[in-house]
């Protein structure tokens, strides 16, 4: 069981992988390959792991957290020798974040986007115009309406 | 990669190519055409959806809506021009086969849509051009060769990760942009960081600038006429990223950015005017063998 602070998280738990984090023994090589590690002062990949495992990661809950700053490359995920998913705890410590009502506007403003339009994007009258004039297909997605019942009641 | 051979696929478009790259969508319905794959489209494909930021907001919904998509029409293959789709609803399709918890919840939301799990194999479009024998095909139909031109060929990251999910091309040091551009007669330089993500998926502004900064500096000093990638996100980064970037460093890299479909599809005859590359933010105008 890893919690995130004071309070156990069954979030943590929830998502696939994380039982794996326990056998992390801090090699680092999740931070040898990480872009966001090397191009910013605070997101570590190995130091997030070991935090959960602690159970002292609550700093990482939040809209000012680094768990922002990666970039989903996947190459922990590639390399790591334990079979730790270290971007699968960075993606459910922005889930936390996310239910907390503590992460960036993009990420609410995404998801609205998908599940009121079924499109991540805003289909503009330029872009429709100038599809229609490639002979492209409209972009509006018929999905939409059908996206919310799926969502929510974990 | 003889698994991505069959000729007639679903297309799958995506969020950015819809709604801001028409141009991009165009241009690799055109190349696909042009070699003899038929596509079809389904309006109802929604957000595949996003392995970034929409998968940030909750697993379990991601999860769902992704099987959704995956579930609506049978086993027909699909094929998207984004890598970001590819990877995110191959690694829907993987955890819904092995994860059977997560299959019944998925399997009990789709029911009430009427919708029974389906799990139909998923392709970046790259992976069905790189397929036995298209190369040779596209080689036998290029009629103007871009000989002489230096491209730095960006592959991002999810063209080929999660590896265990999308199974295509190595997924650190992959190989089928190059044999691609090689093929119509183009040269990919090497470069510094060539594997290295365009920054882009990156919420936090700093780090994202940082990443493209240092990539097209790489780009530029290993001689690059112009980059070469096959997603929209990196396309986004590189086209209107640089373009920021420029006018507030003045840097001045000027690197035109395009999609391999573009190239393709100006190699094998197509009108370069009919093409949308008036779009781009960084001029494609002066590109040896293109403007």
């Amino acid at each position: 069981m890893y919690t995130v602070g004071s309070s156990t998280s069954e979030d943590i738990d929830s998502i696939g992988g994380r039982e794996l984090a326990r056998l992390c023994y801090s090699c680092g090589i999740c931070v040898g390959g990480c872009p966001a590690a090397r191009f910013s002062d605070d997101f570590n990949p190995r130091r997030i792991v070991l935090e959960i495992c602690l159970g002292i990661g609550r700093r990482l809950v939040g809209g000012g957290s680094p768990i922002w700053k990666c970039t989903t490359c996947y190459t922990c995920h590639e390399r790591c020798p334990a079979g730790v998913k270290p971007l699968d705890v960075v993606m459910a410590l922005r889930n936390i974040s996310f239910r907390e009502g503590a992460c960036p506007e993009s990420v609410s403003v995404i998801r609205k986007n998908v599940l009121d339009d079924g499109v991540a994007g805003t289909v503009t009258r330029r872009a429709a115009e100038i599809r229609q004039k490639m002979g492209l297909p409209p972009a509006e997605s018929d999905g939409r309406g059908e996206l919310e019942a799926l969502t929510g009641h974990e | 990669m003889s698994d991505a051979s069959p000729s007639a696929y679903r297309f799958f478009p995506g969020c950015l190519a819809r709604t801001k790259l028409p141009h991009i969508e165009l241009s690799v319905r055109r190349c696909l055409e042009d070699l003899g794959v038929s596509l079809r489209d389904d309006a109802r494909f929604t957000c595949c959806p996003d392995p970034v930021v929409f998968k940030s907001s909750s697993r379990n919904d991601w999860l769902r809506i992704a099987a959704r998509n995956l579930s609506l029409d049978g086993e027909t293959p699909i094929v998207t021009l984004c890598p970001g789709c590819a990877s995110s609803l191959s690694e829907a399709g993987l955890v819904l086969s092995e994860d059977r918890g997560a299959r019944e919840d998925a399997a009990g939301r789709l029911d009430e849509l009427g919708l029974q799990i389906g799990l139909p194999p998923v392709f970046h479009f790259l992976r069905v051009l790189s397929a036995d024998g298209r190369m040779d095909e596209i080689e036998s139909k290029v009629t103007r060769r871009l000989d002489g031109l230096k491209v730095a060929c960006h592959y991002g990251c999810h063209l080929t990760r999660p590896s265990g999910a999308v199974g295509f091309d190595d997924p650190e040091k992959p190989e089928c942009l190059d044999k691609l551009v090689a093929v119509l007669g183009a040269e990919a330089v090497p470069y510094e960081d060539k594997y290295l993500c365009c920054g882009r998926p990156s919420l936090d502004e700093a780090t994202s600038a940082g990443m493209l900064e240092h990539k097209l500096a790489a780009m530029k000093a290993a001689g690059a006429e112009a980059i070469v990638l096959a997603c929209p996100f990196c396309f986004e980064q590189f086209d209107v990223g640089q373009m920021l970037l420029q006018r507030k460093t003045g840097a001045e890299f000027n690197l035109p950015v395009f999609y391999l479909s573009q190239l393709l599809c100006i190699a094998m005859g197509s009108d370069v005017g009919g093409l949308g590359l008036d779009m781009h933010k960084i001029k494609t105008g002066g590109v040896p063998g293109i403007g």
